[in-house]
């Protein structure tokens, strides 16, 4: 099997995707490409030649092109580096047919953003244990393109609801409340354009989508190019098996707009709740992610960056002892602000 | 561990703290005022309406005494069938001036009008410091109770009870009731605050977005929106209304007083 690796035309060296300047450098002749330069020169220069590939249980072991030592893959990786020597290598021939991606959202912000972000999360955290930021090591900073299902879903929904309508007022000593209780129905049709569902079962489920939202003004056309220098998974989750995840939030969004269409009531009680989707169409994207490895006393800790926009998210550590220091702080100083004051009113 | 060494500290720091206030309050928390104010002190209880045996009356009148000599305070105890026509605190007013006290002496009254199931409570403008109206009112509504389940006697010996508390304890700041207070109110905040702040804290779950980022346009066609008038219906409740009224009133001799009054 074909083992690509972006190599600068001038020195051989491997090529990496500088996410600033959007081109890729060489960092030994310090050279500079531009998309069309380097896919001019790969037409060129095409490794033709097939690596042996040796099957190992699920395992795979392609061989570096630029040091031959084994590159260890398993069935999804499609973009990886050597361990050895570190050479980025792209493995085109698995992303044939129905795993060739129809659009790519490049990496924008690099390493350093992806550390810097994870230490500006920590900032102004007054919760987090003090030492985090200074005990914690960043075992693992990992560029990756992960595979995303990219939505269009013409939705038909209906609701049911109770709405009521409640005015009080008092005559004398008593006091009414007259409640008019209306039976509202809503039926409408809404359409969800890119809605991203992650399509790889490595990738957390609930940390891909609280990446969101990417921007799609910047997807483009599907290169490998762009994977050199970062690690790629192809899809292993079918649209189809997203379809449970992509309708509970079609589901969800659909409760909230339609509740939001009856105004003018006390409370919304809502019956019943139907979203169908009626037709459905996917785009299989690769959008770019950092994932962040750090260990703190010993537990691990991931977080994960939107490689496009710097949002940042994770599970930060939670500092018992401070959250009961501030606590008793905040009880010991209104208690006795409390009786001085007290004590003079009294 | 850090943390466990980090909240031993903090809340050995805060309990050492506020220890540390309350025994400091408590040493400079006003001294009561000394006893008997007066040698003017006797009890004078007039059951004209007849609702006390003459043991109760006998029990009462010698607790009554008690109090009296204790507190240097005169306790007058009028039950009646017929105010007069004047309004309840009025005519206990005057009663007490007939028995040849004045506005100026310490003197601490209830009367229990039968005739207009009035009770009230009242006291001389010159010791409204012992009995403010907040004092005279909760006990018109303390007594009241007793008197509406028919047991005077009960409600008179209640009234005993509040008068003498209230003298023995004037001056005496309620500093464990303000300490508890404040420590009740420095836990809710506390747990407020930091609660906020967990919830706040970093993570995964919290930075969802909605779908409806997705929808084109962000709008919905809709094609049925109907709002059905089902049916209504109408609750009422009576608004409780304070029982008892309180304030400066004048005897008809035109001596000061204050006190409360209310119904049973």
């Amino acid at each position: 099997m074909e083992v690509l690796s972006y190599q600068c035309p001038n020195c051989g060296a491997p090529l990496e995707f500088n996410s600033e300047t959007q081109h890729w450098d060489c960092k030994f002749c310090l050279s500079s490409f531009g998309e069309e330069q380097l896919e001019e020169y790969n037409r060129q220069h095409s490794q033709e030649e097939e690596q042996t590939q040796e099957d190992s249980g699920e395992k795979k072991c392609y061989f570096c092109p630029n040091c031959g030592a084994e590159l260890v893959t398993d069935d999804v990786t499609v973009a990886t580096f050597c361990t050895f020597c570190g050479n980025p290598s792209v493995l085109p021939k698995k992303m044939e047919g129905e795993f060739h991606p129809k659009a790519l959202i490049p990496f924008k912000l690099d390493k350093e953003q992806a550390k810097q972000a994870l230490y500006d999360l920590c900032k102004k955290k007054p919760l987090l244990p003090k030492d985090f930021t200074s005990h914690s090591h960043i075992e693992k900073v990992t560029g990756i393109y992960v595979p995303f299902w990219l939505h269009d879903s013409y939705v038909n929904a209906q609701m049911k609801a109770i709405g009521k309508r409640i005015h009080v007022w008092r005559t004398k000593d008593v006091e009414y409340t007259k409640t008019d209780v209306y039976d509202i129905v809503r039926e409408a049709a809404m359409t969800y354009r890119n809605i991203p569902t992650d399509a790889s079962k490595q990738m957390n489920d609930d940390m891909m989508d609280a990446l969101e939202p990417f921007s799609y003004d910047d997807l483009k056309d599907f290169n490998m190019a762009f994977l050199s220098g970062y690690f790629a998974q192809r899809y292993d989750v079918t649209r189809e098996e997203c379809a449970n995840r992509l309708k509970e939030r079609i589901t969800q969004s659909a409760t909230e707009k339609l509740r939001d269409s009856c105004s003018g009531y006390t409370t919304v009680d809502v019956s019943s709740m139907e979203a169908d989707i009626i037709k459905s169409s996917s785009r299989y994207v690769m959008l770019p992610v950092w994932l962040l490895y750090t260990k703190y006393h010993g537990k691990d800790y991931l977080f994960g960056m939107n490689g496009q926009t710097g949002k940042m998210v994770g599970n930060l550590p939670l500092s018992v002892g401070k959250a009961a220091a501030l606590a008793g702080i905040i009880t010991a100083a209104v208690t006795i602000l409390g009786t001085i004051g007290g004590l003079l009113i009294c | 561990m850090l943390n466990s060494k980090w909240m031993k500290r903090a809340a050995m720091l805060s309990l050492s703290l506020v220890l540390l206030f309350v025994c400091a309050v408590t040493a400079f928390a006003a001294e009561p005022s000394k006893l008997p104010l007066t040698n003017y002190g006797e009890i004078r209880i007039v059951d004209d309406a007849g609702l006390l045996t003459g043991s109760e009356k006998d029990e009462l009148t010698a607790y009554g005494r008690q109090i009296a000599q204790e507190t240097g305070f005169i306790v007058f105890v009028k039950t009646t069938f017929d105010t007069d026509g004047k309004e309840v605190r009025r005519y206990l007013a005057d009663e007490y001036e007939q028995l040849g006290y004045n506005d100026s002496l310490p003197a601490i009254m209830l009367c229990i009008d039968m005739g207009g199931r009035n009770l009230a409570v009242l006291t001389t403008e010159a010791y409204t410091d012992y009995f403010p109206v907040k004092k005279t009112d909760a006990m018109v509504d303390d007594v009241a109770p007793y008197l509406t389940n028919g047991d005077y006697a009960g409600g008179i010996w209640y009234f005993l009870d509040e008068a003498e508390e209230t003298i023995v304890n004037y001056g005496v700041k309620p500093v464990g009731t303000i300490v508890l207070v404040s420590f009740v109110s420095g836990l809710v905040l506390a747990a407020l605050v930091v609660g906020g702040m967990i919830y706040l804290h970093p993570r995964i779950s919290s930075s969802k977005i909605s779908a409806t980022a997705y929808l084109q346009g962000g709008r919905v066609q809709m094609h049925r929106q109907e709002d059905r008038f089902a049916h209504t219906f109408t609750t009422s409740r009576r608004i409780p209304k304070n029982n008892s009224s309180g304030g400066g009133v004048s005897s008809s001799s035109g001596g000061g007083y204050s006190g409360s009054s209310g119904k049973f």
